[in-house]
């Protein structure tokens, strides 16, 4: 989701991600990247923490961050960035003082850091409000009895649509080859996140699962079907709104808070949670694995978690929130689905089968809906 | 000439280089050996690095059908880019040469240089608006009743390519002036006087004359064409088979370093071998036509 920041913007992060990865390439060993400087041994009046950028960062600002300072005299240090870039960064660290506290990952990401050993595991003594979280949704983040994430904002993939342009609106993810929206189908590629999410949304609609290389199958099958019927594959946010604003593309993938903004800005847009389940792409924070400000990052995990601040940055970002205090204002309450039972119907991502095989289903996606259009 | 004097010869070019040679060096070298260095390291299942190093990357790259195809199409569409700047290009630049009046040849270099001074993404933006289902070529067909339903003008190669030579027009028509330029005016001249006709000057003395120019645009369009992702992203769609929109992936989406390093490498390899060969000719040419 916002981890896919748009490709120009992101050149100068991508230097500091290879420069990142190249220096956990030399020096395994060595002590650390030269700009962290020593930190203060035990309590600290700073903590260093990565948000997404755009309007990811003013909501979160928005929500209470710039308050939390003022009110604890403390220094917030807020850095905007991606994934990609703090993946490599921790890694570079490898759990010895890294440049970040916390962090807001995806949950590939927070596999791929956890398996890696570069998260703090998160204890409820230090975050009392962990235990507020809906428990279907940290059940996903907790290994051998250890959890690695306090899920924040829950984006949901569903079905956009133009309410000017559709006559039947679409229910299921098999409805995207409805020979009503021939023409007018934008599906993303599984490289981008919303185009694997829609890969496991489409394999659990078929009845599949993706570690079964029968039914990966049969999804593509299917997909082949979808040729001469999809008429662009975005991939990023700003192509799926251009799309969608151009009324190239009438059904499209897409987040159900990202849709509900655009609804917002006047676009005749709907969004529907498809029936076989929405798949989760959701925003969590991490703890670095040797944060030099454990103390103060436990103390503002917890306060990112209350209903407070959930609600607030619900309001600015339109998501469903993972807190279940969480009282949402009335112009959601009717559009966003939220609650342990729709929360139970989410479909997860199993990155640990998705990841090693997301270049070879890119190359048979394109090989099945035409190379070379 | 004392030998002191000599000695402060030798060494005074290569003090005025050093600043530049550094940042060469800094921004350059360095990045390219680290690169270099990422693309030997081998990843584990979830993509992390792991501390050993081979070549598994290459191999996966040279093994792979999917990436050498994109391989083959990438240079390809490079070639042809390079092919109709060159083409289109002639005419500009003799219209460069040729204008008497100083004034206009500056409106003429600014409209030239115009395109170059905004941004690859408000350019590439401008081609979606042109060419959308419901842009501005589609409402005018139809309105003049030419088509009934609107063409699918963007998301495939052609249009990848009509956008990438109005990019990189300028980097022809630049070098074919310069080239145009240096010929005597006497030359053209002379060889009429001489008895051939219009033609026979143009593809006997002016042609030949200027090859070292067209190639020398040609090679710097094929070198841009080829190592660009933004225009065929947002223009041509994810399904083109380009190397670049590879590396793009397994850089930013997939996060594969070390595959999005190895892939990189291996163009920039396959490019500046074609631009060595490209430049090889161009030099064999130059002796040939002018004899030194």
């Amino acid at each position: 989701m916002e981890n896919t920041v748009k490709s120009i913007r992101f050149i100068p992060t991508l230097a500091i991600t290879l420069a990142a990865a190249i220096l956990a390439a030399c020096g395994d060993k060595k002590p650390e990247a030269p700009q962290a400087s020593a930190p203060a041994p035990a309590a600290t009046d700073k903590v260093v923490i990565g948000v997404y950028g755009g309007d990811w960062e003013k909501n979160i600002r928005a929500a209470g961050l710039e308050q939390y300072a003022r009110d604890n005299k403390i220094n917030v240090e807020i850095v905007p960035g991606a994934d990609a870039e703090w993946l490599a960064k921790l890694r570079a660290s490898n759990g010895n003082n890294p440049q970040y506290d916390i962090v807001v990952f995806q949950p590939d990401s927070v596999q791929r850091a956890a398996a890696a050993g570069l998260l703090q595991p998160l204890e409820a003594g230090n975050i009392p409000n962990l235990a507020k979280l809906y428990p279907s949704v940290q059940e996903k983040f907790t290994k051998d009895g250890k959890t690695y994430a306090a899920a924040f904002s829950l984006g949901q993939l569903g079905l956009a649509y133009r309410t000017d342009l559709v006559k039947t609106p679409p229910k299921s993810w098999l409805d995207l080859w409805n020979p009503e929206y021939k023409g007018h189908v934008a599906i993303s590629s599984p490289t981008y996140a919303a185009g694997l999410q829609f890969f496991a949304g489409l394999t659990h609609a078929l009845g599949g699962e993706l570690k079964n290389d029968a039914d990966v199958d049969k999804t593509f099958a299917k997909l082949a079907e979808l040729k001469g019927s999809a008429v662009a594959f975005p991939d990023s946010p700003g192509a799926i709104q251009t799309l969608l604003e151009r009324g190239d593309a009438w059904v499209v993938p897409y987040w159900d808070g990202r849709v509900f903004a655009l609804q917002k800005s006047g676009l005749k847009v709907g969004f529907a949670y498809p029936s076989d389940g929405p798949v989760v792409g959701a925003a969590n924070w991490v703890i670095a694995k040797g944060a030099p400000n454990l103390a103060n990052a436990y103390k503002l995990v917890d306060f990112l978690s209350s209903d407070k601040v959930q609600k607030s940055f619900s309001d600015g970002s339109l998501y469903g929130m993972t807190n279940q205090d969480v009282q949402y204002n009335e112009e959601l309450k009717g559009k966003v689905q939220v609650g342990e039972e729709a929360y139970k119907k989410l479909i997860w991502i199993d990155y640990e089968t998705a990841t090693p095989k997301v270049a070879d289903w890119s190359t048979r996606w394109a090989q099945a809906l035409g190379n070379g259009k | 000439m004392s030998r002191a004097a000599i000695a402060g010869r030798s060494w005074f070019p290569w003090l005025m280089l050093t600043p530049g040679m550094l940042f060469l060096i800094a921004f350059l070298v360095a990045p390219g050996l680290l690169l270099a260095a990422l693309s030997l390291r081998d990843v584990d299942g979830m993509l992390m690095l792991l501390p050993t190093y081979s070549f598994s990357q290459y191999i996966k790259v040279f093994t792979s059908a999917g990436y050498l195809g994109a391989l083959g199409t990438t240079l390809w569409v490079a070639a042809l880019t390079a092919l109709l700047c060159v083409l289109l290009a002639w005419p500009a630049a003799w219209l460069l040469v040729n204008t008497r009046s100083r004034a206009w040849r500056t409106v003429l270099y600014v409209i030239l240089i115009s395109p170059l001074l905004t941004s690859v993404v408000i350019r590439t933006f401008a081609w979606i608006v042109l060419l959308a289902q419901n842009g501005l070529v589609n409402d005018v067909l139809r309105k003049l009743g030419v088509i009934d339903s609107p063409l699918a003008l963007l998301w495939n190669m052609k249009a990848v390519i009509v956008a990438y030579v109005q990019v990189m027009l300028p980097f022809a028509v630049l070098p074919l002036a310069t080239s145009l330029g240096e010929i005597p005016p006497a030359l053209p001249r002379a060889s009429q006087s001489l008895g051939a006709g219009a033609r026979h000057t143009f593809f006997h003395v002016l042609l030949p004359l200027t090859v070292p120019g067209m190639m020398s645009g040609a090679i710097i369009v094929f070198a841009l064409a080829a190592g660009s992702y933004v225009t065929p992203l947002l223009i041509g769609g994810r399904l083109q088979p380009l190397l670049p929109i590879n590396i793009y992936q397994q850089a930013l989406q997939i996060a594969d370093l070390p595959l999005a390093a190895a892939l990189s490498l291996t163009l920039l390899a396959v490019t500046a071998l074609i631009a060595a060969v490209m430049s090889r000719l161009q030099k064999q040419w130059e002796r040939r036509v002018y004899g030194h």
